[in-house]
């Protein structure tokens, strides 16, 4: 229940700007739709009184940079934030820290639920985001068929953009994997706060010590994995890959652990 | 409690969003289906492959076999399952062999695996393996005129390997090397030139690895063997320049070991499928006709097989499996020369069939 209790009142602070960031987002990508439609419109008109017809591609609308902009907003904010969700109770001398890590739960918790924080709301973006998909492509077919434009591409085609190949993937165990990732890049991000804020005021170094830190425990697996990657086939590299992930999350767990239950204080 | 409604909230809309996305965004491959009328064994390891053609079709590309059918590049662990079962666990010491070398090639004889590979800038290696389990490997070293060249492809004539290599990637200055494996050396010749040029060697396999069933076995004593030849024709481009450029040639053509020399086999026509196997060059040409060639001898026989009009074909194991294309799906008829051994239809749901190609693998 504690848990629960901290889940909700982390997504209570976060309330407004994770809806400002949506509504930005929403308004970027269907605003820019409205002129993309109208521009091709316009364009067809002129098409046509030469006699010729005009053919729109959803995907040009996809590729555009206002699109891939709203994107990579999206991402950004959600990559500053999983370090800001930790780094803002330290503001004010600590206060809310120190009041943080006095609360009567296991300090574990704080961490398991600033994690799920995180996760739920990279969910929630990739989930509206499909939401939004879906309606832009309602719009931009019904519009079209509306003026008699010509199309061509299905909606099966977002998957031909990277980005959505990785957060919308034609499998739906790939989707599960790829959050997988998503979910150890968000813990990556926690280990180094963790150690950072338990060092900061010992030696002005900390954020490099961290890094080291980080980097150390991700460089092992990863030199394994050069090293033996020429003697070894796809399905046995597939094998060695995931220990080196397991490896990977085990150790950064117990790190981030670590030093949140014994090391961090204010 | 107001703060377990955030939760809620944001929990509903991870739902919705990801739970239609789940059951609206994959794609059915069990759409397509593959029915044999008539002699299942010819389709034991065999799969026929659908990609679609135009854009309205987008999509994966999906192979149909009588287990069922599967997206080519389904989920990141059904293809991990594939490849196990594709590389099979018998010829993988070969293959790991093979897979340290550069430039591999390699090709399956009576006598087992025989392949080439480079390693450096100056050493070449021949692995040769009975079972694909014991490899033996032999290194001709400081041979860097052949390992610095284009590899045009290997062969084995006469208890000896063969590599067909450009010199200095020239094209016109093609060479063929003879390994000698008792004294690792190699002997070279130029290849007569006669307006023909051999730009690769035929049934053999590029890279470390490939599935047991799509490897047949070449004779070593092939005096004739079997090439895509081509011609350098010269250009002038836009700009008024002359520049030569080399085009694959149509027809037949050999590289006959003894002569030194590439023979062309005065058929004009197009090859639509071809194979190699043993002694034996097989083609399927546009009209509907194969023929067989012996390369020992060179002597030919043709016969029809496939009366209309010729879809995509492909050989495996001397069998001739042709496609056509039909109103709800293709139909695949399997040829044993000119028999016809087995029938199969694969069919689709609301599928436009000239939006997809077809092909046997």
């Amino acid at each position: 229940m504690n848990l629960l209790k901290l889940i909700g009142w982390e997504l209570d602070r976060v309330k407004k700007i994770y809806g400002l960031l949506l509504g930005v987002l929403i308004t970027i990508q269907f605003g820019w739709l409205a002129v993309f439609l109208w521009r091709n419109t316009v364009l067809n008109e002129e098409y046509r009184r030469e006699g010729q017809s005009l053919l729109v591609v959803f995907h040009s609308y996809l590729m555009s940079t206002p699109y891939i902009l709203s994107i990579g907003i999206g991402l950004i904010v959600m990559l500053v934030f999983s370090g800001w969700i930790w780094y803002r109770e330290f503001w004010g001398r600590g206060t809310f820290m120190m009041r943080l890590l006095t609360l009567p739960t296991k300090r574990i918790q704080l961490f398991i639920s600033k994690f799920i924080t995180i996760m739920m709301m990279i969910l929630g973006l990739i989930a509206v985001q499909w939401f939004a998909l879906v309606i832009e492509y309602q719009i931009f077919t019904t519009w079209l068929d509306g003026q008699g434009i010509r199309q061509q591409d299905t909606f099966a085609d977002i998957r031909q953009l990277d980005v959505f190949s990785l957060l919308y993937p034609t499998s739906f165990v790939n989707f599960i994997i790829h959050v997988m990732l998503i979910a150890f890049v968000v813990l990556t991000i926690f280990t180094f706060v963790l150690v950072e804020r338990s060092l900061w005021q010992r030696t002005i170094f900390s954020p490099l010590v961290s890094i080291a830190l980080i980097g150390g425990v991700l460089a092992i697996p990863s030199t394994i994995f050069y090293v033996i990657e020429q003697y070894l086939f796809m399905d046995e590299l597939a094998l060695i890959l995931v220990i080196g992930f397991l490896f990977s999350v085990a150790t950064l767990t117990i790190i981030a652990r670590q030093y949140l239950q014994k090391k961090l204080s204010v | 409690m107001r703060r377990i409604l955030n939760i809620v909230a944001l929990g509903a809309i991870i739902v919705a969003g990801i739970g239609t996305y789940a059951v609206n965004g994959e794609q059915n491959q069990d759409d397509w289906m593959l029915h044999v009328d008539s002699n299942e064994a010819v389709w034991k390891n065999r799969a026929v492959r659908l990609s679609a053609t135009d854009m309205d079709q987008s999509g994966q590309d999906v192979e149909v076999s009588i287990e069922g059918s599967r997206f080519v590049n389904g989920s990141y662990i059904d293809e991990v399952m594939q490849y196990r079962s594709d590389i099979g666990g018998q010829d993988r010491s070969f293959a790991r062999a093979l897979k340290q070398l550069n430039y591999a090639q390699q090709i399956k004889t009576e006598d087992g695996y025989v392949a080439i590979g480079q390693k450096g800038q100056d050493t070449l290696v021949l692995l040769q393996s009975r079972d694909g389990n014991m490899v033996e490997r032999t290194e001709f070293p400081n041979v860097q005129s052949i390992v610095d060249s284009g590899w045009g492809g290997m062969f084995v004539y006469d208890g000896t390997v063969h590599i067909v290599y450009n010199e200095n990637y020239e094209l016109t200055n093609q060479h063929v090397a003879v390994l000698d494996v008792a004294t690792t050396t190699i002997d070279t010749k130029k290849i007569e030139r006669d307006g023909v040029l051999i730009e690769y060697v035929m049934g053999e396999t590029w890279g470390f690895a490939l599935g047991d069933g799509q490897r047949t076995t070449i004779g070593k004593d092939n005096r004739y063997i079997p090439i895509q030849a081509t011609r350098l024709e010269t250009v002038e481009a836009d700009d008024g320049e002359a520049y030569s450029e080399h085009m694959s040639l149509s027809g037949l053509y050999v590289y006959d070991v003894e002569e030194n020399r590439v023979v062309s086999l005065d058929v004009e026509q197009e090859a639509i499928a071809t194979n190699v196997f043993g002694d034996t060059y097989q083609a399927l040409l546009a009209d509907g006709t194969e023929t067989n060639i012996n390369l020992k001898t060179l002597t030919e026989t043709s016969r029809t097989i496939i009366q209309d009009e010729v879809g995509t074909a492909s050989y495996y194991d001397g069998l001739l499996y042709h496609v056509s294309p039909t109103e709800d799906g293709a139909k695949v008829d399997v040829y044993d020369g000119a028999d016809l051994v087995s029938e199969a239809t694969v069919t689709g749901k609301e599928v436009n069939p000239d939006s997809f190609q077809y092909y046997v693998y």
